[in-house]
């Protein structure tokens, strides 16, 4: 896979951010980090199951936490969820969304290499059809 | 009720090259079939072929994944494949895994799962993988044998009604065949077999059950590639030609006075056995047929196995023969079929492919012996039948076809082939040493012709620098076919008066 971190990193901070400016809705994780990877949840356990999506997650939180030590904190469950963010209040500053974004670029990148790019584009639009829009995320026909 | 009142059953494209041919044109649309065999055999890369040639966006197809390969593996390995469509994925063909439902809940919650999303999505092709292991799941739980039976008939109900056609995958043994509710329920049962022989894997295919239409019976091989399944039909892409040619003239070897040996030359459709010990000149013949034909404006194909194309071509100019112009031209092909672990069947499909890609009127395979070394051992036990099955299908369609095989000389008897394929050449010609006066001579016959009469004559020869070249009939000698003959004594004169 030619895989492109930039657009990888676009993609991922497109949902990070999409996730920090939505409402909060009752009984939703706050934390944008948890929402963004939540909404990813819905297709990719549909595809490989919630103990797949869990095994990804994990990874791509491992890998993460290298370069972003605020995620230290996190743990991914059983069924998938991100456990471990401050209760409150809401972090939303740029150093706390810019780890999220690594995280999400992690999984997302984890993603592709296994299924490929053009399923990894696919599903993510299922849940961010904002991403067909965006300058910075490739076209299904480009390389991520 | 005449024919023009039954169900047309469509039939779709499997995306495996020869498939369509074994089921009789392909699957029938809206049945419920197993693929079945043993792990690594190529059942989930069957499905998958299926799949990428059928899934459409308006008529998708629903992959659904349960306990068996992880999709995530799954998807990653069967990307290698050209098949693999990219453009394809989340559009026209979907991922579902239904693990946690086959764990968590029972045969109902299952069927619920299936049902919802075929109502969803409206898809063409549905395949569950691996099938097995639902299965598994609910004996293990305890469910009655008619639960499962009822969850079987109740899937293939649904699915049938919804206008799907259904695969659902499994590793099976053969000897779960009887009596299991899976295989009663389904319309067809596709069996994929795989055994290492030796330092080969061999590995066939059979359509046990199909519903609706005839499917050529039998094992039929099959190669994973990285294109995907290829199957070898035995039929080799010959059905339906049952009707022998009708063309009744004589083709000249290049030889003329082995034709005038052969009453004219090899009947059209023939086929032609040159056999005779190392060193006699058989592929010398056999160049001198083809070199003919091409004189002739015909388009001719040699498969070799000993030698490779260029050196054969070397060989065909040094006897004053222009082959390499004529492979140039594209009259002639020189095919060198000598991989590892090649299938009879696969051999075969080549040389048909080709010959009806030439058009070809005469094929030369040089030679048996070389033939079958080439094959993987475990399909040399098949190179008899399979060289019957292919010698019958191209001279039907009016292939002249001359093979050579080498026999081992024997003093005390004619061999004709070591083969014991006689039966399947209709003219034999034998060449055979004779020693003569302290001297290794050549000697040539006609052993056997089906299309009528011929010389009966031995004939010494010679290879000379421009192909052999027949001479007289040896005349003075008995016991000639023994290689060993004794001056014959003079005939008797006129009685002389007592």
């Amino acid at each position: 896979m030619s895989t492109s971190p930039s657009a990888i990193h676009a993609l991922a901070r497109l949902l990070i951010s999409e996730a920090a400016a939505q409402s909060e809705a009752p009984g939703t994780d706050p934390n944008p980090t948890a929402r963004a990877c939540a909404r990813l949840a819905t297709p990719l356990i549909k595809l490989v199951g919630e103990t797949g999506f869990a095994s990804l997650l994990s990874r791509a939180l491992s890998i993460a936490k290298r370069q972003a030590p605020l995620l230290e904190a996190l743990h991914v469950q059983p069924n998938g969820s991100l456990t471990g963010f401050p209760q409150t209040p809401v972090d939303t500053t740029a150093s706390t969304l810019d780890a999220g974004t690594i995280l999400v670029s992690e999984l997302l990148g984890l993603l592709g290499m296994f299924v490929g790019e053009s399923l990894t584009l696919s599903l993510v639009r299922e849940v961010c059809p904002s991403a067909w829009s965006n300058a910075d995320v490739p076209s299904t026909k480009e390389s991520l | 009720m005449n024919r023009q009142d039954t169900v047309n059953i469509r039939k779709l494209k499997t995306g495996v090259p020869g498939l369509d041919e074994i089921l009789g044109g392909g699957l029938p649309e809206f049945s419920f079939n197993i693929i079945a065999g043993a792990p690594g055999g190529g059942k989930t890369t069957l499905a998958h072929q299926i799949v990428f040639a059928n899934a459409t966006p308006e008529r998708p197809a629903l992959f659904f994944t349960v306990l068996g390969e992880p999709a995530l593996k799954m998807l990653r390995y069967q990307q290698q494949f050209e098949f693999f469509d990219q453009a394809k994925l989340n559009t026209a063909i979907r991922f579902i895994n239904l693990s946690s439902v086959v764990l968590e809940q029972d045969l109902g919650a299952v069927l619920a799962a299936i049902v919802k999303e075929v109502e969803a999505t409206n898809p063409g092709i549905v395949v569950v993988d691996s099938f097995r292991t639902v299965v598994r799941k609910v004996q293990s739980a305890g469910a009655a044998d008619t639960e499962l039976q009822g969850f079987i008939q109740r899937l293939a109900l649904h699915l049938t009604s919804w206008q799907a056609t259904t695969f659902l995958i499994g590793e099976y043994v053969e000897a779960e065949v009887r009596d299991n509710p899976v295989f009663t329920v389904a319309d067809g049962l596709f069996w994929l077999f795989q055994h290492v022989e030796r330092n080969s894997i061999v590995r066939k295919m059979q359509v046990m059950k199909l519903r609706g239409q005839a499917s050529v019976p039998g094992l039929h091989t099959f190669r994973i590639t990285e294109a995907g399944l290829q199957a070898f039909p035995r039929t080799f892409g010959l059905t339906g030609r049952d009707e022998r040619t009708t063309d009744d003239r004589r083709l000249s070897t290049g030889i003329p006075d082995l034709d005038v040996m052969l009453n004219g030359g090899i009947p059209v459709g023939d086929s032609v056995l040159v056999a005779g010990p190392s060193g006699t000149g058989k592929s010398v013949l056999a160049t001198q047929f083809i070199s003919e034909g091409l004189r002739q404006g015909e388009s001719a194909i040699v498969a070799v196995f000993e030698e490779r194309p260029q050196e054969y071509a070397t060989r065909a100019s040094s006897l004053g023969m222009d082959f390499e112009g004529a492979q140039k031209d594209g009259s002639l092909s020189i095919l060198y079929l000598r991989p590892l672990d090649l299938s009879v069947d696969e051999t075969v499909r080549e040389i048909i492919d080709e010959v009806k890609a030439k058009g070809a009127k005469r094929l030369v395979i040089d030679s048996l012996a070389g033939f079958e070394m080439a094959l993987a051992p475990g399909f040399r036990t098949d190179f008899r039948e399979s060289l019957y099955r292919m010698i019958g299908a191209l001279t039907r369609i009016g292939v002249t076809i001359l093979t050579t095989v080498e026999v081992e000389e024997s003093f005390t008897e004619l061999l004709y082939s070591t083969y014991s394929i006689s039966f399947l050449s209709d003219d034999i010609i034998r060449l055979r040493y004779v020693e003569i006066d302290g001297q290794l001579r050549k000697v040539l016959m006609i052993v056997k012709m089906r299309g009528g009469d011929h010389s009966k004559d031995i004939r010494e020869y010679e290879v000379t620098p421009v192909g052999l070249q027949v001479r007289d009939r040896l005349r003075g000698y008995r016991g000639l076919v023994t290689g060993v003959p004794e001056i014959a004594p003079p005939p008797p004169g006129p009685a002389e008066p007592v």
